[in-house]
């Protein structure tokens, strides 16, 4: 066989199975990115069962199993906020390792700030009266 | 016989020790020299009687002595030498006679110190052994580390296997020496309420103690962090987990005392705010030594916890921390102090501003640590904070800190004199537009990366223009060896070492954060796994007995390019005594990059799912924190106020 016909053979096997071909490559696509947004979603939620660690790092049975059910949603087309909702409604706000913005955490989110603003003017005060 | 020697060594230094804080008491009106004689005695004889006894404690250990209830519960006769050392202290009891040991040593040197005026030296000395005899009435009345058992066990329980690890033998007693030593400055600040002896020799003299106690610091938790990398197998560096967050508080607080003391060497500002970062920043420590302790928090230290002895806790936590607090509310008020008469641009602003954000660092940990403590406390609600929440608070917090870190060096003390500076600005911003763009065009990651990465570099420059320029000004030809040394000895360069230290740990943090990749796979003996340039062959997993562990050890041989680089064996190790498994990962470091392997779960027909960590730059971070712990014993031996720009 020349080479030509082997071009040919190649080309017209492409052509046949492009639509197949694109599917299994979106497939492998598919599959990386359930992989690493389950991964993601991991990384911010608790093991409960464990010392302080994510079910990411964790090789617990629970950690497993949830691991699991966040890849079955991501599958089935669920988004992540979903994810996190259905997570925090069977298990609190305890599972969700960044701690959502509510009436519980507003303290938590905001004191740093409003320190540093009251803090920047003492400091400026203070500058300020310190000149010559 | 020889363990109660020990006990007895302990008991003999709690009376010595508590007879002395009311000899300082007694004679806090009429302070001379022979009152320092008389406690500078005592502090020696605490400093020799602890230590005996912690050899004593060392000395059970080493002989396995099973008698004693910490050797039986956290020895065995199997293990490793220095695992027998470093297990004195990996334990409750243990690790607080090691602590005890510490603060009498710092109390036993900074007694030495003639140099300070009496009237001070008597108070530090008094406020120290309070302290001192605190920590040993909780030893004696709680946690006594020479208890015997009723039944004389065949063989100790052994070490929790995580533990048995060098890294164990130098965490806590470098995290020991940064906590205890912070009590020094501490009771400088004490000492100086109580005397209202305050003076810019005063700054003067406490500035080396907080600089030791730093560096130590800055040692121990870069030790922790290098520790928990290698040895928890899930390839990080920093959990913000709560016991970390315990030695980190009092860190951050350090440095910003590290800075502001040096305004109080110059002139007579800032009393107030120097004197309650230093009881701050052992509040913290103490806050830090206790948090492990109490059990209040989970977190991966939580081997030591036991709640029982939380009240005695609350009552020293309360003597140590209220008290000085309550004095320095009646007494910071008294003090007189100059009027500043510093530009806007200045050193004195720049430092301010440091301390601001360096406190709000800190206060942001703070809450991110004890939050879900008090939630749970007041509504039941419980919350769980991670890292999330400290990259959204911590992390911009700390930006302007590093950003200022590179130019606050450029300024003079209160004068803007520096013509050069603005032409220094453009440089620096040249500089870090170029290193950014590059940044950039290598490889395209978040914002966030390139705001880290620039900042290094940003700061990189920073300290290189100041070190040239103060060369310039220094006006020394650094011809050979002995002109570098004097020009050495003529400008600060432990603050240069530090900073450049911050850098590198700011490059590692960019590698390690933004530009690590991990790969998961199932592999069987024989296979190979391709990762760019490099591949990994799988030759073989085998069964390995240790001195007191069975390993189950696989082999890998790591090519790039098809070059043999080296080769990898991770483990899983089965501690039989102690029933518990440990993963040791694989770890092959250079110098731009670590990869990292970890055997998990498997077996021979489904092969074994591995897990690899390309970890870029993350040794720097370790390596800076080095290069700041020896800029800050290089400020040690540099005495600032004798030259007026340094």
């Amino acid at each position: 066989m020349t080479r030509k016909y082997k071009i040919i053979i190649i080309f017209s096997f492409l052509f046949f199975f492009s639509n197949e071909l694109e599917i299994f490559a979106k497939s492998i696509n598919d599959e990386l990115d359930i992989n690493n947004k389950t991964r993601e979603i991991s990384q911010n939620i608790r093991c409960l069962v464990c010392q302080n660690q994510s079910i990411d790092e964790s090789n617990s049975e629970l950690a497993k199993d949830l691991k699991i059910l966040i890849r079955e949603k991501l599958i089935a087309g669920i988004s992540n906020e979903e994810i996190y909702g259905y997570l925090r409604e069977r298990y609190g706000d305890y599972i969700l390792l960044k701690p959502p913005l509510n009436l519980n955490t507003i303290l938590l989110w905001f004191l740093p700030f409003i320190v540093l603003i009251f803090g920047s003017i003492l400091i400026f005060k203070i500058i300020k009266s310190n000149q010559k | 016989m020889i363990p109660e020697l020990g006990h007895i060594l302990v008991i003999i230094t709690f009376v010595i020790s508590t007879m002395q804080c009311c000899y300082w008491l007694y004679n806090l009106r009429y302070t001379n020299i022979d009152v320092v004689r008389v406690l500078q005695k005592g502090s020696l004889i605490n400093f020799l009687f602890i230590f005996l006894s912690f050899l004593i404690l060392t000395y059970s250990f080493i002989t396995s002595d099973f008698s004693l209830l910490i050797v039986s519960n956290n020895s065995h006769t199997l293990k490793p030498l220095i695992y027998k050392i470093s297990g004195v202290w990996g334990n409750h009891e243990g690790s607080l006679l090691l602590w005890v040991l510490i603060l009498s040593a710092f109390t036993f040197f900074v007694s030495l110190k003639d140099s300070i005026n009496s009237k001070l030296l008597a108070s530090i000395i008094g406020v120290q052994t309070v302290i001192l005899s605190l920590f040993l009435a909780f030893i004696l009345f709680t946690s006594n580390p020479f208890e015997r058992v009723d039944e004389l066990p065949l063989d100790g329980r052994g070490l929790n296997p995580l533990l048995q690890d060098p890294g164990l033998a130098l965490h806590p007693p470098m995290l020991y020496i940064g906590y205890v030593g912070l009590s020094v400055s501490f009771s400088f600040a004490v000492a100086a309420l109580v005397t209202g002896e305050i003076s810019k020799d005063w700054a003067r003299q406490m500035r080396p103690w907080i600089a030791i106690a730093w560096s130590a610091l800055t040692i121990g938790i870069a030790l922790g962090s290098w520790w928990a990398y290698y040895e928890l197998g899930w390839g990080g560096w920093w959990f913000w987990d709560p016991v970390e967050n315990a030695s980190f508080m009092p860190w951050l607080i350090a440095t910003a005392l590290l800075h502001c003391v040096r305004i109080l060497e110059k002139k007579l500002i800032f009393i107030n705010w120097t004197i309650l970062l230093s009881i701050l920043a052992f509040s913290f420590s103490l806050l830090g030594t206790f948090i492990v302790r109490s059990g209040l928090l989970t977190s991966v230290h939580a081997f030591a916890s036991d709640p029982s002895r939380g009240v005695f806790i609350l009552i020293i936590l309360g003597i140590s921390i209220g008290v000085p607090l309550i004095l320095y509310s009646i007494k910071s008020s008294s003090f007189n102090e100059e009027k500043g008469n510093f530009d806007i641009v200045s050193k004195e602003s720049a430092i301010l501003v440091n301390n601001l954000f360096l406190t709000t660092a800190t206060l942001t940990v703070l809450i991110g640590t004890l939050y879900p403590l008090f939630l749970d406390a007041i509504n039941g609600n419980k919350v769980s904070i991670g890292p999330a929440y400290y990259n959204a608070t911590f992390a911009p917090i700390m930006t302007p800190v590093v950003f200022l870190m590179a130019i606050a060096p450029f300024l003079n003390w209160k004068k803007y004199t520096d013509k050069n500076f603005i032409k220094k600005l453009i440089f620096l911003s040249a500089v870090t537009l170029l290193g950014g763009t590059l940044l950039y065009l290598i490889e395209e990651k978040s914002i966030f990366a390139l705001i880290s990465g620039s900042l290094s570099i940003w700061l990189f420059t920073g300290v290189i223009t100041d070190l040239i320029s103060k060369i310039r000004e220094a006006k020394v030809k650094l011809q050979n060896i002995k002109q570098l040394f004097f020009f050495i000895s003529k400008i600060n360069i432990g603050i240069h070492v530090a900073h450049i230290g911050v850098a590198i740990f700011l490059a590692g943090v960019t590698g390690e954060q933004f530009y690590k990749s991990e790969y998961n796979v199932i592999k069987k003996v024989g296979d190979i796994i391709n990762i760019g340039t490099k591949s990994l062959k799988f030759d073989k997993i085998e069964n390995i007995d240790g001195p007191n562990y069975n390993s189950l050890m696989a082999t890998f041989t790591l090519y790039e390019n098809n070059k043999f680089i080296s080769k990898l064996r991770p483990e899983k190790r089965f501690y039989t005594n102690e029933k518990s498994q440990t993963t040791e990962a694989a770890i092959l470091s250079d110098f731009w990059g670590d990869t990292y392997l970890v055997l998990g779960e498997g077996d021979k027909k489904t092969g074994w799912s591995l897990r690899i960590y390309s970890n870029p730059l993350v040794s720097w971070i370790w390596a800076g924190a080095f290069f700041m712990a020896v800029g800050g014993i290089l400020s040690v031996t540099q005495k600032s106020s004798r030259f007026r720009n340094v």
